[in-house]
């Protein structure tokens, strides 16, 4: 942290640790910031409706003061309270306070006042914007006639930090005058004012959006100038910002206006790339270009294509200069050094010793470049797919070297990430024999993503590999025989058992450690991960059931004699019972009852046990199951339908308490797509007269989309073709709430043209009818505009 | 603690940091000691703010005026 940079000189090291957040490069002002981190560990760990009264009393008492050190101190530790702040009109006070000071006489308090705006803008986002935008915005421009370059340099940084949070439609009012007052400072003054000034402009065209369209055209040529003119060693950072600037701004005006200037752009770029940038230097300029080309491919889609060949090798050599570095030699891996670590190192150790020590860091440094590569050739994957065929060959060739490579574990995540995605760019083109390909390929990135797993310890990585291992099972669909699958059943019990081996442990050590608070958290942490590394692997074995069926049932017999009675233990952790249900959710679905005849009866009761869990997702998961046991296995439903709407029904009333929105929505909507398909299915035909009423008032869904679609469609289908009066009830007494739902889902992704044709009949057969036209007109009367609008543009459609 | 951060001399060697960090590194530990006996804590905060006010430098040619090519962070 930025506490102890006062112990040494760090100021050679500015470069390679320009890119770390928690980095501030203060030296001398490192005794204000010490005291700044100090006040924030204090209210962070004794809360707010303590200290924050204490330290207003303390703050009104420096203000008065005529020494500016104490105005200066007490502004710098106001940076600290927004991230406390509950309702964000608790900082108008401060607010006003603040903007009073940056007209102040001495620099360091105009400098800290623009430290407050900033912080707390930063940290009040969006609200601190939507409120103070009138007050703050104009007072940061008027001040930009700030005569202090450092100070100005802050000016500019506190109006980026309000503009990067500002609302697009409020942002829309201040870009004439923003990019009027700040793009003159593009061109004049020092470095650092300049490269301020471009995080300015990037931030008013990122919240501006396609409001940015008219100024795009103006202001690329004087960027462009800018990069071509400042071509010296001093003006990397302010290149690099050039790049980031243009690359956002294009961002945000879309691709017909980018791409009148996108080949000159990427010509400079690659231009830099090659000549500019030596590939072992700790150049800024690396970073931004990397993250320019993921925005220029986001940007032009498959109309970037034409310029991978100049980016891709460039790419390459960055991993390649990693991988073939002498790092690659070493046995251990080189823990990512914190500034703390550096100070430490810096104070206890010889200057040889700290000489090593910057070697590692460069190495470090590299690493994350690497990373960086990795990442976007991903995303030239994701977004390019049959594009990129022509680089499968190299870029796989590069993966599996980099999943192999021992000293950083971020590259070997980022690789494995890569894998499956290859394989859909396969897929997606139009090459002959792709299917044979894919399995070729497939088989063995498995292989060696099983090889990485086994020399890997943190199951953080682990769960990545497992999840690459399934997206690469899923795209080759079946093609193990039962060996296979044998051996692959084996590999997945045996991460199982040692994730298992590893939580014990972790208890083991809690109860007999004589554990720190910290080291608790730490071991809590730990076996929360190896819970997501059960859930992963629960995910595998469920695509294995999906693509090789009936070869999966040595293995079905292990999981439900040896795993899930333990897993589903009322003891245990929600992400335990998480992973027992998605077994059995998967079982039920990928293989149906006819493959488990003798077990699918104990795996209901589970579902039922847990349908009414206290906690979401383990509630979700197990109405999911039992609404795909009643489509799986129809007629002998029967037997266990009535306790199981029983369960449902109950689960629907259970209150959201502390879960979120979403959780709490898709559980819900998961109970009542259940409904549906108990409805659907007629596994309680006895009673549906009284469960079609239920599932009505609880329609439509709202987060679950697919689930959602197959519902709404199932109302559709149940007036048309089945029993309207049934659906609509005696007098037509649900017609209104048909017709909401109706209202409520068009135009939306929980309907589709399939979906509103048949609505669309129905509308027009109530309104054909004398009976029904009054009942649809009376509906119609409690609709919102919206619903209303919908509605009568697909009355008045012709049917598809 | 108190005492230490109260001499004018000692600041050349840290240990008025050393200090208050001993303190923190104390809430962090036993937050109920300062939770408890709420006096431990203004005294904290009227000792940070003191290093805080004791340490500040004045503006200089360096600091106003940034070499060409010295990168800073925005506010982060």
């Amino acid at each position: 942290m930025i506490t102890y940079l006062g112990l040494f000189d760090y100021s050679s090291l500015y470069v390679l640790i320009g890119f770390l957040e928690e980095v501030v490069d203060e030296s001398d002002n490192a005794g204000v910031k010490f005291g700044s981190h100090v006040i924030d560990r204090m209210i962070a760990i004794i809360g707010q409706d303590i200290l924050l009264p204490m330290i207003s009393g303390l703050v009104q008492q420096m203000m008065v003061s005529p020494d500016w050190r104490f105005k200066f101190s007490a502004l710098m530790s106001l940076s600290q309270v927004g991230e406390y702040v509950k309702n964000v009109d608790d900082i108008a006070p401060i607010c006003g306070l603040v903007l009073k000071f940056l007209g102040d006489n001495h620099p360091k308090i105009r400098y800290a006042a623009c430290h407050v705006i900033g912080q707390i803008a930063d940290d009040c986002q969006p609200e601190f914007q939507a409120k103070f935008h009138q007050d703050v915005i104009p007072a940061l421009l008027t001040h930009l006639n700030e005569s202090v370059p450092r100070v100005l340099s802050h000016v500019l940084a506190a109006l980026t930090n309000v503009l990067e949070g500002l609302p697009t439609d409020l942002t829309k009012n201040y870009i004439e005058t923003v990019l009027n007052t700040v793009f003159p400072y593009t061109q004049q003054g020092i470095s650092l004012v300049r490269e301020n000034a471009l995080s300015t402009i990037s931030a008013i065209a990122e919240s501006a959006r396609h409001h940015y369209q008219p100024y795009f055209e103006k202001s690329v040529p004087i960027i462009y100038e800018i990069m071509k003119t400042h071509n010296q060693p001093e003006y990397k950072q302010l290149r690099g910002q050039c790049i980031e600037c243009i690359t956002v701004m294009g961002t945000a005006v879309g691709k017909d206006y980018f791409k009148r200037f996108a080949s000159e752009i990427v010509d400079l770029m690659v231009h830099i790339q090659k000549n500019d940038i030596a590939a072992d230097s700790l150049d800024p300029q690396k970073c931004y270009i990397l993250s320019g080309w993921q925005r220029i491919c986001l940007i032009l889609e498959e109309e970037f294509v034409p310029f991978l060949g100049l980016i891709i090798p460039s790419l390459f050599k960055v991993i390649e200069h990693v991988l073939k570095g002498p790092a690659e030699k070493k046995t251990e891996e080189v823990p990512a050094k914190s500034i703390m670590d550096l100070a430490n190192e810096k104070s206890n150790k010889t200057l040889d010793q700290f000489k090593e020590s910057e070697k590692k860091n460069h190495n470090t440094f590299e690493h994350e470049e690497a990373e960086i590569a990795i990442k976007m050739i991903f995303c030239f994957v994701t977004e390019l797919k049959k594009h990129y065929f022509d680089y499968v060959e190299s870029t796989t060739e590069l993966v599996l070297r980099a999943l192999n490579y021992n000293q950083s574990e971020k590259i070997r995540k980022q690789a494995a990430n890569c894998l499956p995605a290859l394989l859909e760019v396969i897929k997606d083109s139009n090459h002959q024999g792709k299917q044979e390909l894919i399995v070729k390929l497939a088989s063995a990135f498995i292989e060696a993503l099983w090889t990485t797993i086994s020399s890997e310890f943190e199951a953080e990585t682990i769960k990545e590999m497992i999840e690459a291992i399934k997206d690469c099972i899923n795209h080759a669909g079946k093609f193990m025989n039962s060996a296979g699958i044998e051996a692959i059943s084996q590999r997945i019990l045996k991460v199982l058992s040692e994730s298992d081996l590893r939580k014990s442990e972790n208890e083991k050590y809690k109860v007999e450690g004589e554990c720190e608070q910290e080291e608790l958290e730490v071991l809590d942490e730990d076996n929360d991960t190896e819970e997501d590394l059960h859930v992963a692997l629960a995910e595998l074995i469920g695509i294995l059931f999906k693509t090789h069926k009936e070869l999966t049932l040595p293995l079905v017999q292990i999981l439900y004699t040896q795993v899930l009675a333990k897993v589903l233990q009322p003891g245990l952790s929600d992400k335990m019972h998480k992973f027992g249900i998605f077994l059995i959710d998967d079982m039920i679905e990928h293989l149906g009852i006819e493959l488990i005849p003798n077990e699918w009866p104990h795996l209901a009761e589970a579902l039922l046990r847990y349908s009414t869990d206290k906690t979401c997702f383990v509630r979700q998961a197990s109405l999911y199951g039992i609404g795909v046991l009643a489509e799986k296995s129809k007629d002998v439903f029967a037997s266990i339908a009535e306790p199981c709407v029983t369960k449902i029904l109950e689960a629907l009333k259970i209150p959201r308490g502390d879960e979120s929105e979403r959780m709490y929505g898709f559980s819900r909507d998961n109970a009542v797509a259940a409904l549906g398909k108990i409805i659907k299915n007629g596994g309680a035909k006895f009673n549906v007269e009284m469960l079609i009423p239920e599932w009505i008032n609880q329609l439509p869904l709202q987060y679950d989309k697919p689930d959602g679609r197959r519902q709404h469609e199932f109302l559709a289908d149940m007036i048309l073709t089945w029993n309207a009066a049934l659906v609509f009830g005696p007098n037509g007494e649900r017609l209104p709430k048909v017709v909401k739902i109706f209202g409520t889902i068009i135009d939306t992704k929980f309907s589709n043209p399939a979906i509103e044709d048949k609505i669309s009949k129905i509308l027009k057969a109530l309104a054909g009818d004398e009976k029904t036209k009054a009942l649809l007109e009376q509906a119609f009367g409690g609709l919102t505009q919206l619903q209303q609008q919908r509605l009568q543009k697909v009355l008045t459609r012709t049917s598809v | 603690m108190q005492k230490i951060c109260g001499v004018k001399e000692v600041e050349e060697d840290g240990i008025k940091q050393m200090a208050i960090q001993a303190l923190i590194s104390m809430l962090e530990r036993i937050p109920k000691i300062y939770k408890d006996n709420q006096t431990y804590l203004k005294e904290l905060l009227e000792m940070t703010f003191a290093y805080m006010i004791e340490t500040a430098e004045d503006t200089t040619q360096e600091w106003a005026n940034p070499k060409e090519g010295d990168y800073l962070p925005g506010i982060i």
